[in-house]
């Protein structure tokens, strides 16, 4: 009779629960750490915006894939004239905005001009400098001039700061943004969450998978990691406490996501500052320090130790951290030889980040103990980094995670315009030399050429690499590994069966 | 009455005159550009500047306080830097929030804590009275962040009656309401067992007053002297410490809506002070002050309710 209710039982619970298994969820819950002030990415640096918008609202003429591969986006190819100063954009036709209307090259025009030149209301305008003029040459098609050959413009066009914006609805592109692609805004609670609906224009309808998505703003790590256990967040791509994922790594519910950042974290030790100017004793520095000690320590063993300032799975780059490997008995004699047999104090600014600012510099303090350097670690706040380090080039030594993609050249900003105090003139030559390249075998050797150069004068003191960690719940697919571009790109995102 | 009114309006006025003043002097000395937070590493000097003057921050500090005391008037905050909206309609949003989970935290704490109060009163020095005072002990000790962070582990992660985040009221008046009922319940303990341990000891006051004993000699029971004779006198000393405790919520609450991620003032306040959002911080400050010294009002108002004599005098 037991048995009979049991199955009974079973067949009843099977029949309710039937239809729900046999349709996989049309909704998407993402976390993020920081919200959006806004969701203009043309013309706001914040990185959340590009977060949100980026490939699901807007998409650019060029568009950036998981692995930081340069596809066609709204536009279908492109022509580089010879002289590499005049690139013709031929675009997809048959596009319309998400409130309906046509895209064709005025779009293009009208956005690519505003984030040019001396008026541009871009959040970034550096990456657009070298773009000199943008026309028209028929509907389809368009041509963008530069001023100098620049082997980055097509990839700068991929980014959230290069996205084509509406010119009809620009006045609230802030609050309701108009895009071409697959979502647009349906409803935003600030300070909580913003949900994507789908665009009812959009090219290929069926190709949208989600019905909704909503944007989750969840800045404590703790809340962080409840939220996924909990299940009430569906993933968080980028959840930024190392500590977190032991939690998830053995639950069945959930996939740990290990991938790479463009961030080369860093310490800079200030060369306008004694004894910093003494190659010796940033040679002492860097043997004092064990670099994947400092990974393990400070980032649970998550992130690749560096030599130099290029992301390692970039094809280009170049292994040197055997340069000036951990050997804390070679630090001490070159502390000796520099003048400091008996080390020295200092003093080490750390901004906000728990695990590899604060954290590491702990650990880094700890490694330079060793060798007799006495650091006293200072803890600001980003508004006061920012004031100090930053812009005052106020500091002895300070820590941070370059995040921008390919910016080596942030060390040939020379002394008066860049907080490292750097200037070296043939590294400066490279880079210039680069600017003007756009043959990719010839830019692999150059800017090999300038990581071997900022290596081996430790420009900065190079530590990791910065990982993309994050969680998913298991049946969650093709969300980016990856962050090659600031970006949740969850148009190829889907629910397992 | 009148001049009671009169007087309580002008101590509200200087309160929120003299937090205005300390809130603008410590957004002046405090390190940090708002327009550079804004703008991040790679903006140019010129662009900055530019938004500086955007936000106002190129002008005088005298003139800035000024304006912002003109528009405080009439009721016009002015725009938040980081959202770009008016402060005023932010602020009104955060409040939807914050408001009924303090109230809720009230209401939660004083229900609990009278009748545990009364109760351990009445049980003077006896199991019940331990019992209750070991409550209070404990609830006084554990942080109420720290709380928190337990009842999300307990019936957000494991049981998971209850999900984490705030749906917003749009999602019905049940599903905010039970958004709000695990930080309410983490704001109230600590306040529970203070309150509770003030009742205890205000009951206890009361009853060895002698109206109680001539209450008792008249022929009406434990129960009734309780209610009609000692509650009412007792609760003098305890609406000043509710009234009070509604400030300590408030202030609780700018932790609490962090660890539970509720979208309400203290986040907002939180936030503003990371970007350095002065609009909205020097506001949210001033509208706290005011809050405040509102609800002390209302509790020197209640007092003339619950105890006619002061009135007179």
């Amino acid at each position: 009779m037991g048995t009979i209710r049991n199955a009974l039982f079973a067949s009843a619970v099977a029949l309710v629960l039937a239809p729900a298994l046999a349709h996989a969820k049309t909704d998407l819950i993402v976390g993020m750490n920081l919200e959006p002030p806004n969701l203009d990415p043309t013309t706001t640096a914040a990185a959340a915006v590009d977060e949100v918008t980026y490939a699901n609202i807007f998409e650019g003429l060029t568009r950036i894939n998981e692995n930081g591969e340069i596809l066609p986006g709204l536009a279908e190819s492109w022509d580089v004239s010879d002289d590499g100063l005049t690139i013709t954009f031929n675009l997809r036709q048959g596009i319309e905005f998400a409130d309906g209307s046509p895209f064709n090259a005025d779009d293009v025009v009208f956005s690519i001009a505003r984030i040019i030149g001396p008026d541009s209301v871009s959040g970034k305008p550096q990456l657009f400098s070298s773009i000199a003029d943008v026309e028209r040459i028929d509907d389809n098609t368009v041509r963008i001039t530069l001023s100098e050959p620049d082997g980055l413009v097509l990839f700068n066009l991929g980014q959230g700061d290069g996205v084509i914006v509406n010119e009809a609805t620009i006045d609230e592109i802030g609050t309701n943004p108009i895009g071409t692609g697959p979502y647009m805004v349906g409803d935003r609670v600030e300070g909580d969450h913003i949900t994507l609906v789908r665009n009812p224009n959009y090219r290929d309808p069926a190709a949208v998978y989600f019905d909704t998505v909503e944007f989750r703003f969840i800045t404590d790590s703790a809340a962080q990691t409840a939220a996924m256990l909990a299940g009430d967040v569906d993933v968080f791509p980028n959840i930024g406490a190392p500590e977190a994922l032991a939690a998830f790594e053995n639950d069945q519910r959930f996939e740990v996501i290990v991938g790479t950042t463009e961030g080369e974290t860093v310490m800079a030790a200030n060369w306008r500052r004694e004894p910093f100017n003494d190659p010796l004793v940033r040679q002492a520095i860097m043997h004092a320090i064990d670099r994947q000690g400092l990974v393990d320590a400070a980032m649970f063993g998550y992130g690749t130790p560096i030599g130099t300032h290029f992301a390692p799975h970039n094809p280009a780059y170049v292994d040197l951290t055997g340069l000036y490997p951990y050997d804390p008995d070679r630090a001490r004699e070159l502390l000796a030889e520099a003048g400091y047999p008996d080390g020295f104090s200092t003093t080490f600014v750390l901004p906000p980040p728990a695990a590899y600012a604060r954290r590491g510099g702990e650990v880094i303090q700890s490694y330079l103990a060793e060798v007799g350097i006495d650091a006293e670690l200072v803890p600001v706040e980003w508004a006061q980094w920012l004031e100090g380090p930053f812009r005052g080039y106020d500091y002895d030594l300070t820590i941070v995670s370059h995040t921008e993609p390919l910016d080596i050249g942030i060390y040939a900003l020379g002394p008066d315009d860049y907080y490292f105090g750097y200037d070296n003139a043939s590294f400066n030559a490279v880079i210039e030399e680069l600017r003007g390249e756009s043959d990719a075998s010839a830019r692999a050797v150059q800017y090999q050429e300038a990581q071997q150069i900022i290596a081996e004068d430790l420009a900065s003191i190079f530590l990791f690499q910065l990982p993309q960690l994050g969680v998913r719940n298991a049946n969650v697919q093709g969300v980016w590994a990856n962050r090659p571009i600031q970006a949740n790109d969850i148009t190829g995102a889907y629910w397992q069966e | 009455m009148l001049s009671f009114l009169a007087r309580r309006f002008l101590t509200l006025v200087g309160t929120a005159f003299a937090a205005s003043l300390v809130v603008f002097l410590v957004l002046e000395v405090v390190p940090g550009d708002p327009a550079l937070l804004q703008l991040g590493i790679e903006a140019s000097q010129e662009v900055v500047d530019q938004r500086r003057a955007e936000m106002g921050l190129d002008r005088p500090a005298l003139v800035r306080y000024v304006d912002w005391i003109a528009g405080l008037l009439t009721l016009d905050f002015g725009n938040s830097f980081t959202y770009d909206t008016p402060v005023g309609q932010l602020i009104a949003q955060r409040l939807t929030v914050t408001l009924p989970l303090t109230c809720m935290a009230l209401v939660a704490s004083t229900l609990i804590a009278i009748p545990l109060g009364m109760f351990a009163a009445a049980n003077r020095n006896r199991a019940g009275d331990y019992g209750v005072m070991t409550f209070s002990q404990v609830g006084v000790a554990v942080p109420n962040f720290w709380f928190g962070i337990l009842l999300i582990l307990l019936f957000a992660v494991h049981w998971q009656v209850f999900d984490t985040g705030f749906p917003g009221w749009d999602e019905g008046l049940f599903a905010g309401l039970k958004a709000l009922v695990l930080p309410a319940a983490a704001l109230a303990l600590g306040e529970a067992a203070i309150l509770a341990r003030i009742t205890r000891s205000a009951v206890l006051e009361t009853m060895r007053e002698d109206y109680v004993r001539t209450a008792r000699a008249k022929g009406l029971s434990r129960w009734q002297v309780m209610t009609r004779h000692v509650l009412r006198n007792a609760l003098i000393p305890i609406s000043t410490i509710v009234g009070l405790q509604f400030a300590l919520l408030l202030a609780g609450s700018i932790i609490i809506e962090e660890v539970f991620q509720l979208p309400g003032l203290g986040k907002l306040l939180i936030q503003a002070i990371g970007q350095r959002d002065f609009q909205v911080i020097k506001n949210a400050v001033v509208l706290f002050a005011v809050l405040v010294v509102l609800v002390n009002f209302l509790v020197d108002a209640l007092y003339a309710a619950i105890d006619p004599r002061p009135k007179q005098a």
